[in-house]
């Protein structure tokens, strides 16, 4: 009884066979194109560079069929601690977006850094296209953009141009202290497990945000941890690895300094 | 002649005398489906020239103050041939029995109260139907309205974390799907992933999922069906009952009431509802995910500001006359929830760290409120003809809210208002069922809808636009000798849609605007078109039905379709829209067949759909300049081919015994680029084990066991950058029960979700994007507490 609705069915069946073979037959180009490096002035990976200067953006691309565009995205990674009112300086966002070709292609590009720009952490991320619309996975890279006028860090101890080692347990002692020509308004202290890679989640220990709530603090002593017994305490569960402390510094003008240590355990 | 003895109806017409002022009586019955002893609900009852009632949701009717006297009492239902009976009012009458013919062709409206299977719809429509009661939703109870409709084989839903889903039928979304709440179509920007279906769970009593040809009756747009939420049947005469349920689900700590109260008062009807829920940020099984090959980390294995609440209120009033029947209903839907922070844009791990509390709604969030008023209308037109008409308006107010990024150079913002949309929607339908003869049924319709859209927000995607659409249709329903019906119509549509313009400033510095970037001209289109559908049912046994439709699918392209042009939260991705897209068209194919005895059914329902200019979101191979987006996707229109099938097997072993599978499969090609289209569920199959045993003592009551198994393939068909997704299976049980107190029952009912705390991903969900697993293990109970405050009349 059922053979009504197959035969009355039949055509449309055959040809939706037909079609879905012919469509199978065509060789569908879904290989994403890969971004194989990128470098700033040279480096991968602890990149400072100065506003008002030009820096390097020197990359690698390929693809199995053909490339079509690149895009650089710069922004600042002021992680929420933006504030949302005019400051003298305005953090600084960039993006172009380059046609390329061919399966590899080495790209070297000029960036001004210009004046008159928030100091502070950024992420340049590079974005990859090919010719059908295959995505690629992005890269980050992540640049410390100093400005001349942005508050200075001067950690005496320990030593963090150097790795320094930490014990499980043990209670991690920051001497120094951070000047400013302008009003210092918060300085934000983190541990983080991992290095500088930042392919981790970037879980924390430890993160405390000092706010300096006068109007003219124009500087501040790491002895305040200690008075505030807010201390770095390693955790005596802490696993053997490289950790990452972060010293943040924000300022009336919108600055922010950076500072940064590595430390194994 | 033996096919026809089981359309029969048995009216059984009970006459009480209560003498009221000395001369005027009551009179009240009942009406049954002869087949299978069921109440029929909905169905038009006349006595005389001057007294006409419907059944309410017993199938009873009650006529009162009629006088003394001798009159014709029948039933006009659609499908069944009327007769005419002469009863005499006085007291000496106790009751009368009529036996209604079938000639086949059934009206829409008419409605058995409870469906054992889920077989293909009434036998006598061609187009095949899902139908589920109350008992159905509240078993199969899932987070929200669309979530509990994925128990039927073919729906599945597209969901945001847990209380933003959208239904999904046979792979196709958005405005593919329609959701008509008393036959007004729900109009709530349902074009975006992130929107979901603005409908209180608790207050829907009966829904009937459509699939197949739908374009004949219910115009643009549901190409792939439509779910029909329909109207709760009439309380009983005189009763009045309220019910409280409250709930609670443990994964995310979602705590709710409904409270609900209906009754009937001489064919005065009410119903009122509210229903309140806050949930918590819900839990995943995992402590991290993976996203561009970074790692980040779920803190606690709770998915931060994933917590929400809503608050519903819906109120209903209507009446029955003798000309006909007229309800207002009334709701408003309120929705706040949270959006996983790192969902927008690239995830941060400062995002994801914990806020100190898992039931807040920060940023960002959506704010949601969907008001709505619907008058339904019926005329008696006596004997031969009837006349229904709704009438519905809109407020659809959608605001999406973020931290505002203070990217590029313009003024810094401070307002998180992203997008604020509001849709205004005035609609209204009018059908008309006509008998022309025993075996013809004609049905006449035309359908009209105004929308309005106003946007604010400093982000932009769509523009304030105006959109006008309307159609008429003429079908024909035939009934061949009792076993078989043929259905044809055509229908002619026109909309007409004026979006306005809109440009952003180009920014120098917070005060210097160098240039304008248009981010979409000024359009206004007109769409036309002539779709059609024949539709066959053959029902030679009682056994056996195969259903067969053809039809020609028409969708107008909706104003995002047109003019978007903007980052979408919904997808993460900058979305561009094409003014001059044609109107979606192709033909549709659509099998049902169904074999039912006593105890077991089986029915499988293919499907074969072609289309000439399916609209779809295609990679244009050019990145956007907006910051932090990707690629721009273009919406293009293609070839494209849409297949696959549903099958169930019920079967009751033994009586209390209930053993279900079902399979669903979707098969779809974009025909211009030989790849798979977005979206697509994978094949699954769902078994359920269902125990229960009914009476089982003084204070224990139909007990329920049930135990079910879903085993979702891998989707490895995808389209470009779209990730495939791993297959999984899934184990929920479930436990419920009334326990007696006296004359007062308490409803209780507990289900495990996910029972073995399995880590998947879905591939319809937004967060799939991000690799974020699904729900956890979720235990959730249900109290429910009805209350009779007056019986009625038994």
């Amino acid at each position: 009884m059922n053979n009504f609705g197959i035969m009355k069915s039949t055509p449309l069946i055959l040809l939706a066979l037909v079609t879905i073979f012919f469509a199978g037959c065509k060789e569908e180009d879904l290989e994403k194109p890969t971004i194989d490096s990128v470098t700033i002035n040279g480096a991968d990976h602890e990149i400072e560079v100065d506003a008002g200067n030009a820096f390097t953006f020197d990359a690698q691309f390929s693809d199995n069929v053909g490339l079509k565009e690149y895009k650089i995205d710069i922004h600042n990674a002021f992680d929420g601690h933006g504030h949302n009112k005019t400051l003298a300086n305005t953090p600084w966002a960039f993006i172009n977006i380059f046609s390329i070709s061919g399966e590899t292609i080495s790209v070297s590009e000029s960036i001004d850094v210009p004046t008159g720009i928030a100091g502070g952490p950024y992420h340049c991320v590079v974005n990859v296209l090919d010719d059908v619309g295959n995505e690629g996975d992005f890269l980050e890279v992540p640049i410390i953009i100093n400005v001349a006028d942005q508050a200075a860090i001067n950690v005496t101890s320990p030593d963090l141009s150097v790795e320094n080692t930490i014990v499980a347990g043990d209670t991690v002692w920051l001497s120094g202290t951070v000047t400013d020509d302008v009003d210092i308004e918060d300085i934000i202290i983190r541990f983080e497990v991992g290095g500088h890679s930042h392919k981790t989640g970037g879980t924390s220990f430890y993160e405390e945000t000092f706010e300096l709530t006068g109007t003219s603090d124009v500087s501040w002593d790491f002895s305040e941890m200690a008075n505030q017994g807010k201390w770095i305490i390693v955790p005596s569960t802490a696993e053997a690895g490289d950790y990452t402390l972060e010293i943040v510094v924000v300022d009336s003008d919108g600055n922010y300094s950076v500072a940064e240590g590595i430390f194994e355990l | 002649m033996g096919f026809i003895s089981r359309f029969w109806l048995i009216l059984g017409c009970f006459m009480a005398g209560i003498s009221l002022h000395g001369q005027t009586f009551s009179v009240s019955g009942q009406v049954l489906d002869d087949h299978s002893h069921e109440p029929v609900a909905d169905v038009s009852v006349y006595l005389g020239e001057n007294y006409a009632t419907l059944t309410d949701e017993d199938g009873k009717f009650f006529f009162e103050s009629v006088k003394p006297g001798q009159y014709d009492i029948h039933t006009n239902l659609m499908g069944y041939k009327p007769l005419k009976q002469t009863i005499l009012v006085d007291r000496d009458v106790k009751k009368v029995h009529f036996h209604l013919e079938s000639v086949g062709v059934r009206q829409d409206t008419v409605y058995i109260v409870a469906r054992d299977f889920l077989d293909l719809g009434a036998r006598e429509n061609t187009l095949s139907s899902d139908n589920v009661d109350k008992d159905f939703l509240e078993k199969n109870q899932g987070n929200t309205f669309s979530n509990t409709l994925q128990k039927i084989p073919g729906v599945t839903s597209m969901n945001t974390g847990v209380g933003i889903a959208k239904p999904v039928i046979r792979g196709m979304t958005f405005n593919r799907v329609i959701v008509n709440d008393q036959g007004i179509k729900q109009e709530g920007q349902q074009w975006g992933a992130d929107h979901g279906l603005e409908i209180d769970q608790y207050g829907v009593e009966r829904v009937e999922v459509v699939k197949g040809p739908t374009s004949l009756l219910y115009g643009s747009d549901g190409i792939s069906g439509v779910v029909n939420i329909k109207p709760p049947v009439m309380p009983r005469e005189g009763s009045l009952s309220a019910e409280a349920v409250s709930f609670y689900r443990s994964n995310n700590h979602a705590l709710g009431v409904s409270a609900g109260a209906k009754g009937n008062f001489r064919n005065h009807f009410f119903r009122l509802r509210y229903t309140a829920q806050n949930f918590g940020d819900y839990r995943v099984p995992a402590d991290s995910f993976v996203y561009n090959s970074y790692v980040l980390p779920i803190y606690d294995r709770s998915l931060k500001n994933t917590a929400g609440q809503e608050r519903n209120l819906s109120g209903s009033f209507g009446f029955v006359r003798e000309w006909g029947l007229l309800r207002l209903s009334v709701s408003n839907f309120n929705q706040h929830s949270g959006f996983f922070p790192g969902a927008i844009g690239i995830p941060r791990s400062y995002q994801l760290e914990p806020d100190g509390d898992t039931r807040n709604i920060d940023l960002p969030r959506q704010e949601i409120n969907h008001f709505k008023a619907i008058l339904n209308g019926r005329l008696l037109v006596r004997e031969k003809n009837m006349l229904e008409f709704d009438f519905g308006f809109q407020d659809n107010d959608r605001r999406e809210m973020s931290n505002p990024h203070n990217h590029g150079t313009g003024p810094i913002l401070t307002d998180s208002l992203a997008h604020g949309l509001r849709l205004q929607t005035l609609s209204g339908n009018l059908r008309f069922h006509q008998k022309v003869s025993e075996h013809l049924q004609m049905k006449y319709g035309a359908t009209f809808q105004h929308q309005q859209n106003a946007r604010k927000g400093f982000e932009f995607l769509i523009p304030d636009y105006e959109f006008m659409q309307g159609g008429a249709y003429a079908m024909a329903e035939y009934e061949l000798e009792a076993h078989m019906t043929f259905s044809g119509g055509l229908r002619f549509d026109y909309g007409t849609v004026t979006a306005d313009s809109f440009t952003t400033p180009i920014y120098q510095d917070p005060t210097t605007i160098i240039g304008f970037w248009e981010r979409t001209p000024y359009i206004q289109r007109d769409f036309k078109n002539i779709s059609g559908a024949l539709g066959w049912s053959w029902y030679p046994s009682d056994e056996f039905n195969l259903k067969i439709n053809l039809g020609r699918a028409f969708r107008m392209p909706t104003a995002p379709e047109l003019t978007e042009n903007g980052v979408h939260h919904g997808t993460f991705r900058h979305e561009r829209g094409d003014p001059d897209l044609d109107p979606e068209t192709g033909y549709q194919l659509d099998i049902g067949l169904a074999y039912r005895k006593k105890d077991f059914l089986w029915k499988i329902t293919p499907f074969f759909n072609y289309f000439d200019n399916y609209i779809y979101l295609r990679p244009s191979g050019s990145f956007s300049l907006l910051p932090d987006a990707g690629q721009v996707y273009q919406y293009n229109q293609a070839t494209a081919l849409h297949t696959g099938f549903e099958a169930l097997v019920e079967y009751h072993l033994i009586e209390p015994l209930h053993i279900s599978t079902g399979a669903e499969y979707v098969f779809n090609l974009n025909l211009d680029t030989g790849l798979p289209l977005p979206f697509t569920p994978p094949f699954s199959l769902s078994s359920q084990i269902d125990y229960t045993i009914e009476k089982t003592g003084k204070v224990f009551r139909d007990l329920n066991f049930s135990l079910e198994h879903r085993w979702t393939h891998a989707q490895n068909r995808t389209d470009r950058n779209e990730n495939p997704t791993p297959g999984y299976q899934l184990f929920h049980i479930g436990i419920g029960g009334k326990l007696k107190f006296g004359s007062q029952h308490i409803a209780l009912n507990f289900r495990a979700q996910n029972l073995l705390n399995k880590q998947y991903m879905n591939h319809l969900s937004r967060y799939r994007i991000l690799n974020l697993p699904e729900q956890g293990r979720n235990f959730m109970v249900t109290l429910r507490i009805p209350l009779e405050i007056l019986k009625g009349v038994k």
